[in-house]
C-alpha cells in the first residue's frame, strides 16, 4: 500500500481513538478529501494535470485533573500526484504532536513531542552544506517546553524547542558510482536548533506597560554564523473609550536582529523603530470595526502593513468580514481585498461564500498589478454538536506567475466549528 | 482621551506611513515575516519552502533570516495572507 495511504489510515485510527476516548475533551478538527486540478504551466507542466489531495487536523484537549491536560494535534497533508502542484516541496507531510500542560498558580507549564514526516519530498537546499551535495528532508523531531503567567502587574511568556532535523545527503551527479552514495559526505545526516522565546511584560503605570522579548536561535552543528539573536524592548498601552465602545491600542517597539550570515548576505542587522497603532469600535456588541497599522523603519529599510475590516456576527454562527489589507515598501508587496462569509440559513444548512483578490508585485515588476484571486462556495451541512459536513468549491487563479498556476479544488469533508 | 481624538490620531499615523511608502525608502535589507495574529499554522509555507526556513513554533510558522532567501513562494501561498 501507498505510505501516505497508511499514514492516512493511521492518522484516521488515531483520531477515531481519540474521539471515542475522549468525550469531556474539547475537539477541533476538519478532515477533507479533494480533487484538485491545475492548468498548464511551463515548463513544469505542459497539459493540464488532476489528483487527488487529501488534507485532515485533528486537535484534542482533555482534562485529567483539575490542574492536568493531555494535549494531541494530528495533521496531514497529501498529493496525490507531485506533479500536480509542482510548487509544493513537500508532497506529503504527516504532524503529530504529544503534551502535557498544567495550570496552577505558578502559570501554564506545557512540555511536548513533535514529529514532521515527509516522505516522498523533493530535494532542498541549506546553508553549510558539503559541496557536490543536496539536501533529501525524511523528519523532524521537537521536543517544546514553555511557561506562561500572568499576573496584575507582570506577565511572562518562555519557550524553548529543540528541533533534530534528519535528512539524507545525496550527490548532484546522478551518474556517481552507486556504492559511494553511503560514503561520507553523503548518507544520513541530521541538524539541531534550539530555538528560544522570552517576553516579559511589566505594568508601569496604568495603561502604559513596558515589554522586552527576546528569540535566540542557536545551530548545535554548523558554525555561529546560523544562529540568531533578535531582541525588542518597547512600551504598550490599550485605552479603552467611554461605554467600552472604542478601545484604542499603540506599541513602540526598538528591535534588534542580529545574525552573521544574514550580515553576510546583505540582510536586515541592526536597530529598526516599530510602531504599531490599533482600535477597534464596537457598535454593537458583534459588530466590529477594526484598523491596524504597522511600520517599522530602520536607516534603509520601511515595512508598512496596515489592515481594515469590518465584521458582523449574528447568534447562530453566522458572519460577514469585510477586510481590506495592504503591505509597502517590503519585498513583496501586496493589497488584498476580501469578503468571507458564513450564513448558517437553518439548522442543517448553510452557505459560505468567499471571495479576495490580491494586487501586487511579482519578481522584477516595477507596478502593481492583478496577480492573484480565490473564489470559493461552500456548502454546510451541520450534524451535531458543532459538526458539519461540507462540500467546497475553490477556484485559485494566478496571473502569468512563473511558478503557480491556476487551480480548481473540489472538496467533500467533515469538521467541527 | 475623546473619541474623535483617538479616531483622528490613527488617521494620522496611517497617513504619515502612506507618506513615508511614497517618499523612496526602499526595501532593502528587508527580512520576510509572519505576522503571528494573522498566521493559522497550517503550514502550507512550510510545504513550498525550498530552503528548509520555516518552522512551526508555538502552533505559528517562525521564518529563519538565516536560510530564506526571499524567492517569496510562501508569500504567494498562504492562504491567510500573513507573511509579509
Amino acid at each position: 500500500m501507498n505510505l501516505q495511504y497508511k499514514l492516512l489510515a493511521i492518522s484516521m485510527m488515531t483520531a477515531l481513538c481519540s474521539y471515542i476516548s475522549a468525550m469531556e475533551s474539547q475537539i477541533q478538527m476538519e478532515s477533507k478529501a479533494a480533487f484538485v486540478s491545475t492548468a498548464p504551466l511551463s515548463p513544469f507542466n505542459t497539459t493540464e494535470k488532476n489528483g487527488f489531495a487529501l488534507y485532515t487536523d485533528f486537535n484534542v484537549s482533555r482534562p485529567f485533573t483539575e490542574n492536568l491536560s493531555i494535549l494531541f494535534n494530528q495533521r496531514l497533508q497529501g498529493y496525490g500526484t507531485k506533479s500536480v502542484f509542482p510548487e509544493r516541496q513537500l508532497p506529503v507531510e504527516n504532524y503529530i504532536y504529544a503534551g502535557i500542560r498544567l495550570d496552577g498558580n505558578y502559570g501554564i507549564l506545557q512540555l511536548g513531542e513533535s514529529n514532521q514526516l515527509f516522505p516522498d519530498s523533493k530535494h532542498l537546499s541549506m546553508p553549510n552544506l558539503p559541496s557536490g551535495t543536496k539536501l533529501h528532508p525524511r523528519m523532524i523531531n521537537g521536543v517544546d517546553a514553555s511557561w506562561n503567567i500572568e499576573k496584575e502587574r507582570f506577565d511572562v511568556s518562555a519557550t524553548t524547542t529543540y528541533f533534530v532535523n534528519s535528512f539524507t545527503l545525496v550527490p548532484n551527479n546522478k551518474s556517481i558510482d552507486p556504492v559511494l552514495i553511503d560514503l561520507p559526505p553523503y548518507g544520513k545526516a541530521y541538524d539541531a536548533d534550539l530555538w528560544t522565546n522570552i517576553n516579559i511584560g511589566f505594568l508601569l503605570f496604568s495603561p502604559i506597560r513596558i515589554e522586552a522579548g527576546t528569540l535566540l536561535k542557536n545551530d548545535l552543528n554548523n558554525s555561529n554564523s546560523c544562529n540568531l539573536n533578535d531582541y525588542q524592548l518597547g512600551l504598550s498601552a490599550t485605552h479603552a473609550g467611554a461605554r467600552k465602545k472604542l478601545f484604542f491600542d499603540w506599541a513602540l517597539r526598538e528591535h534588534y536582529l542580529g545574525s552573521e550570515s544574514v550580515e553576510a548576505a546583505g540582510g536586515s542587522v541592526g536597530f529598526s523603530t516599530q510602531c504599531i497603532m490599533r482600535m477597534m469600535y464596537k457598535i454593537k456588541p458583534k459588530f466590529l470595526i477594526s484598523c491596524v497599522s504597522d511600520i517599522e523603519l530602520s536607516s534603509d529599510m520601511l515595512k508598512l502593513r496596515y489592515e481594515a475590516s469590518i465584521r458582523k456576527q449574528w447568534k447562530k454562527g453566522s458572519t460577514v468580514n469585510f477586510s481590506h489589507c495592504g503591505t509597502s515598501g517590503v519585498l513583496f508587496p501586496r493589497q488584498i481585498t476580501s469578503l468571507k462569509s458564513t450564513l448558517r440559513l437553518f439548522d442543517h444548512f448553510g452557505v459560505a461564500p468567499d471571495i479576495s483578490i490580491a494586487f501586487g508585485k511579482t519578481g522584477t515588476d516595477s507596478r502593481y498589478k492583478y496577480y492573484r484571486s480565490d473564489y470559493a462556495l461552500e456548502l454546510l451541512f451541520p450534524l451535531v454538536n458543532r459538526i458539519e459536513a461540507f462540500g467546497k468549491y475553490n477556484f485559485r487563479q494566478y496571473s502569468d506567475h512563473p511558478l503557480f498556476s491556476s487551480r480548481n479544488i473540489i472538496a467533500l469533508g467533515i469538521r467541527t466549528w | 482621551m475623546g473619541k474623535k481624538r483617538l479616531t483622528a490620531i490613527t488617521f494620522v499615523i496611517t497617513l504619515i506611513s502612506l507618506i513615508l511608502t511614497g517618499c523612496g525608502l526602499e526595501p532593502r535589507n528587508a527580512t520576510l515575516q509572519v505576522k503571528p495574529t494573522a498566521c493559522i499554522g497550517c503550514n502550507e509555507c512550510g510545504g513550498v519552502c525550498g530552503y528548509d526556513a520555516i518552522r512551526i513554533i508555538n502552533g505559528k510558522a517562525v521564518i529563519d533570516p538565516s536560510k530564506c532567501v526571499k524567492c517569496g513562494r510562501c508569500v504567494e501561498l498562504c492562504p491567510a495572507y500573513a507573511i509579509y
